[in-house]
Formats: structure tokens, C-alpha cells, sequence
């Protein structure tokens, strides 16, 4: 099981390959804690991975709320001045925190006014673990 | 008999004198005294965050008491003498009269010591700094109660009855 810490819902690829969305409910939570809309001090970063990562653990995805799997593996992405410390919050609750990587696929159409359309498709090609 | 109160953590922040930096840990700790301690509670909440306790109520005072004894005067109460104290007993002992003679005190503030405290919430201040306020909404989750926004000039006696008022205030 690989927990999505990300703000995105996991695409059709990456929940094949093993990908779990938290609950609705939770993943407000995470992109609430994800959302920082002024400068952030050192504490105030660590405080808000400390409680990502708490939310990893309870994930809301057990039968009841004392029963919550624990994910061995967690996908994150975002600010780059969040993960180190989201990296370390969850390495020490025993979760590898992973970074999804995909491959940009372009192809060209020429449309009907003899114009050409390029479309980038990204798709997911596995995963970067630290 | 169980009477509902604040009791402060912001105090157990700090890790050396001066110190304002806060380890998650350091207030994890102290939630777990509080499991276990006979508590000084007040009725105001005091510092940035802390959680709402329900415990039997032992003692009141409309002075500053602490959790522990002091290590100086071997004391938990700022004076020696407790003059201005109110001991529940027997019809009086229920929540709204034990708030109301803390209402009635010329202290800002009143304090209790508690015991066998049970945790019913955790509260944050609304001017609380970022930090804090992802602190405690941590420890909400953590300890699986919900977190309750307040100000400085709020009284427990605002949620004496039923838990659902606290909830209807929730947080996160």
C-alpha cells in the first residue's frame, strides 16, 4: 500500500500500481496542512509534516478509527521546503516516503485548418524512494 | 465530582530556559501526564494550546496553582495560606455552580487541582501562531478528540452540559 500524501488524486496508472487515496475528509485535512498561504518559520514547517504524518497513520481507511492500516509506503510532492521534513516525519513512523516519477509523451496532430496541435501526456513510470 | 477545565501546555513547550522552540515530542509528554497526574486546571485557558480535561475536582482556588510541587518553596500554590477556596460538596457539587463561584472571584482567572482527569478535547487559541496551531490540531488527532477554537476571555463554563456543545465548535 502506497498512501497518496500529495494535493492530487492519484491517477488511473499510479492506483494500479498500488496507490491508496486517503478518505474525503482526510484529504481535506492533508491540503489544508499542505496549503501554506504565508512565510512559514522552521517550527511551523516541522509542526505541520508532524501532523501529515500522523494523519498517514490515521488514515481513516480501517474498519473503525482504532483500526487504520498502517502504510508501509507514502507518496508525496509539493513545496520543496515541506519535504524534507515530510520525509523525515514519516521515516520515523516507519513509512518510506516516495516521489511518483512520470515520462512526458508528446504527439502532434495537424487539425483541420492546417494548424498542429501538440498534446503532453504525462504518463507515471514508477516511483523514486529515498 | 467531574468538572470540565482547561489545562494549559504551551508551559511544558519549552526545552531550556528562554527557549521558545517547541519538539512535538515535548507535548506529547505532557499529554501523557496529564493522563495520569492530579492536574492544576483553570478556567481560562492559559498559554497558546492545551486540552479540556473532565477529572474529580478537589479544590478550587482563584489563584495560581501548579501541576507539580515547586521546587524552591515545595508548594503548588502561589500562597500559603487558601484563604478564598471552594470544596465541592454534596447538592452544590455540579458543574454551573463551581463556574459560577469562579465567576464570582475578583481573580482574572480561577484554578483547580483535579484528579483522574480524562481528556475531552483539545483547545487552541485563535491568535495562536502557525506552529501552534498545527500542534495541537496534531495532538487532536492524535490523542482522537476534537479540537476547539477560543479566545482569550472564554470560560469553561461556556460548555457546561452535554460534550455535543464542544463538538458543535469543532476544528478539524
Amino acid at each position: 500500500m502506497i498512501l497518496n500524501l500529495t494535493q492530487h488524486q492519484a491517477t488511473a496508472e499510479q492506483l494500479a500500481a498500488g496507490v491508496i487515496d486517503l478518505p474525503e475528509d482526510k484529504r481535506t485535512a492533508l491540503i489544508d496542512a499542505l496549503t501554506v498561504t504565508s512565510l512559514p518559520d522552521r517550527e511551523s514547517i516541522e509542526a505541520r509534516c508532524d501532523y501529515i504524518a500522523e494523519l498517514a497513520c490515521q488514515n481513516g481507511l480501517g474498519g473503525d478509527d482504532e483500526d487504520d492500516p498502517h502504510p508501509k509506503m507514502a507518496m508525496i510532492g509539493g513545496a520543496p521546503w515541506l519535504m524534507s521534513a515530510l520525509e523525515q516525519a514519516l521515516t520515523e513512523r516507519g513509512i518510506t516516503p516516495l516521489y511518483a516519477f512520470s515520462v512526458r509523451e508528446s504527439t502532434e496532430r495537424t487539425m483541420p485548418d492546417g494548424t498542429v496541435q501538440k498534446i503532453n501526456v504525462f504518463r507515471h513510470a514508477g516511483f523514486v524512494g529515498i | 465530582m467531574d468538572i470540565r477545565w482547561f489545562h494549559g501546555l504551551a508551559a511544558y513547550n519549552k526545552t531550556a530556559k528562554g527557549s521558545k522552540y517547541c519538539p512535538i515530542e515535548t507535548v506529547q509528554r505532557a499529554a501523557t501526564i496529564v493522563a495520569g497526574a492530579e492536574l492544576a486546571c483553570s478556567d481560562k485557558p492559559i498559554g497558546a494550546f492545551g486540552v479540556m480535561v473532565e477529572g474529580d475536582t478537589r479544590v478550587i482556588f482563584e489563584r495560581d496553582c501548579w501541576s507539580f510541587v515547586d521546587g524552591k518553596t515545595g508548594k503548588r500554590c502561589t500562597e500559603a495560606s487558601h484563604l478564598d477556596y471552594w470544596v465541592p460538596d454534596g447538592l452544590e457539587s455540579d458543574e454551573q455552580s463551581a463556574h459560577q463561584w469562579c465567576a464570582e472571584q475578583k481573580q482574572s482567572y480561577c484554578e483547580a487541582f483535579v484528579k483522574d482527569c480524562t481528556i475531552t478535547a483539545v483547545w487552541c487559541k485563535r491568535d495562536a501562531s502557525d506552529a501552534r496551531y498545527w500542534q495541537a490540531r496534531s495532538l487532536a488527532l492524535k490523542l482522537r478528540v476534537p479540537l476547539v477554537e477560543v479566545s482569550r476571555s472564554t470560560t469553561i463554563g461556556k460548555w457546561c452540559g452535554t460534550v455535543e456543545n464542544i463538538f458543535s465548535e469543532e476544528l478539524a
